[in-house]
């Protein structure tokens, strides 16, 4: 009987792999399905951990924070000490303050640098993977990771966004071409909650 | 302007290591009285926080440094999500500026920086690069004499701690908030005001001394970058 049981165990287990296997999807699959993740949020709110490892530096950059975006062109950014700092962007207006007590930066970005430009793009239906790029794309266990390849000598080497079926963002990975890789995990995502413009303010 | 006011802002920051190179009288700042074989500055890896402003505008961002005594400095300057906007790097008299978004780098000797491309915080780099206690120093007060380079200059000490220098020409760098790591001085933040009264703060953040920065800490990083010389460096 304890036999039978442990023989059971191992069956389960051996099959345990194939139920977390990860499944392909068509790379356009994969990005379209980003795109209607955000094309279904109005909002977001989440805590926000970055790591930053330069390739020349041997520890670690450990920021934390909060991050808050509402359609069509509302963006902040406020990290903790010691890195503290707080950056907000309204369409193609940048606001930035860092560190404690520092002065408010103004800087107004060209308008097709701007969040309500960048959003537009996203909502019409992808039909063909846009020029410049290679993508691949995963499902496992719910969890879609899209990795985003662009060709050529320019500064990204890879972006990869992790993100689940209800567009629930988890993690997004930017490599650049110098080696050095910055890691973007969101905790306690809340969707759609109805954020003001009270939210999105630099004090 | 952009590459003008980040060419000031890594002049400064590299005014900053210069200081931190300075070894104060550590008796100073307490009535302690510490061995006259204080460890010196040989490395220094930080955050910082960077700010310029002139008259019309004002400018801040986020990046890391790391230095080794006595002329190696890089300085990497981060978006609000981490990725470079530019970096600069320099061992001895060479200097290297990217510009990873733009594809582009220029590589020469800091003598060949176009002085309208922001040559003066490099002049001044040199002039606090170079900088000890002049012989003679009180550790209050102030002292003028020709360093150097052949300038005047007035140095200010502060119970030992240089304070403040400042150039017949009107530059002035002021240090602020020293603090004491592993037995060594650093000051965490630096204002620097130049003779065109633009002014320019830099703030070490986490600052780490003397630890080993690793083989690669120096070494260009130039893949997919198009190489050009210093001397086409261009304001935009």
């Amino acid at each position: 009987m304890k036999l039978l049981r442990v023989h059971l165990l191992c069956a389960l287990l051996a099959l345990l792999p194939a139920t977390v296997q990860a499944r392909t999807l068509p790379a356009l699959e994969g990005l379209e399905k980003l795109r209607q993740c955000f094309a279904t949020t109005q909002d977001f709110t989440a805590e926000l951990t970055q790591e930053k490892q330069l390739s020349v530096l041997r520890k670690k950059l450990v920021m934390k924070g909060t991050i808050r975006f509402k359609k069509p062109d509302r963006f902040l950014l406020v990290m903790a000490p010691p890195y503290s700092g707080t950056t907000l962007l309204k369409d193609n207006l940048l606001e930035q303050r860092l560190g404690q007590g520092g002065e408010l930066q103004r800087v107004v970005l060209p308008p097709d640098q701007g969040l309500r430009h960048w959003f537009s793009l996203l909502d019409k239906p992808l039909t063909r993977l846009p020029d410049g790029l290679k993508v691949r794309a995963e499902l496992q266990r719910g969890l879609y990771t899209v990795v985003v390849l662009p060709e050529g000598q320019g500064q990204m080497r890879e972006i990869t966004i992790q993100f689940q079926e209800d567009g629930t963002m988890r993690r997004l990975v930017l490599e650049e071409r110098n080696g050095d890789k910055t890691v973007m995990q969101f905790k306690n995502l809340r969707k759609n909650t109805g954020l003001h413009e009270t939210d999105f303010r630099i004090n | 302007m952009l590459r003008h006011t980040l060419l000031c802002l890594c002049g400064l920051l590299l005014l900053l290591s210069g200081c931190s190179t300075v070894t104060p009288h550590p008796t100073t700042l307490s009535t302690t009285v510490v061995p006259a074989n204080t460890p010196a500055l040989e490395t220094l890896s930080s955050s910082v926080t960077l700010s310029f402003r002139t008259a019309e505008k004002h400018m801040s961002g986020r990046g890391v440094m790391l230095y080794r005594r006595p002329d190696q400095l890089r300085l990497v300057l981060l978006s609000p999500f981490g990725t470079t906007l530019m970096e600069v790097l320099i061992n001895g008299q060479e200097l290297i500026l990217s510009y990873p978004g733009n594809g582009v780098a220029y590589s020469g000797l800091v003598s060949q920086l176009p002085r309208a491309a922001g040559q003066q915080p490099w002049r001044l780099l040199q002039w606090v690069l170079s900088h000890e206690p002049p012989p003679g120093a009180p550790e209050q007060g102030s002292i003028t004499h020709t360093n150097g380079f052949g300038s005047e200059e007035t140095v200010t000490l502060e119970r030992g701690l240089v304070v403040e220098k400042s150039l017949k020409q009107g530059e002035r760098v002021r240090y602020r908030n020293y603090r004491q790591l592993q037995g060594v001085w650093v000051a965490t933040e630096l204002l620097m005001e130049g003779a065109d009264g633009e002014r320019i703060t830099v703030t070490l953040e986490d600052p780490e001394i003397n630890e080993d920065l690793g083989e690669q800490a120096f070494v260009p990083r130039l893949a997919g970058l198009k190489l050009l010389p210093l001397t086409e460096l261009k304001v935009p």
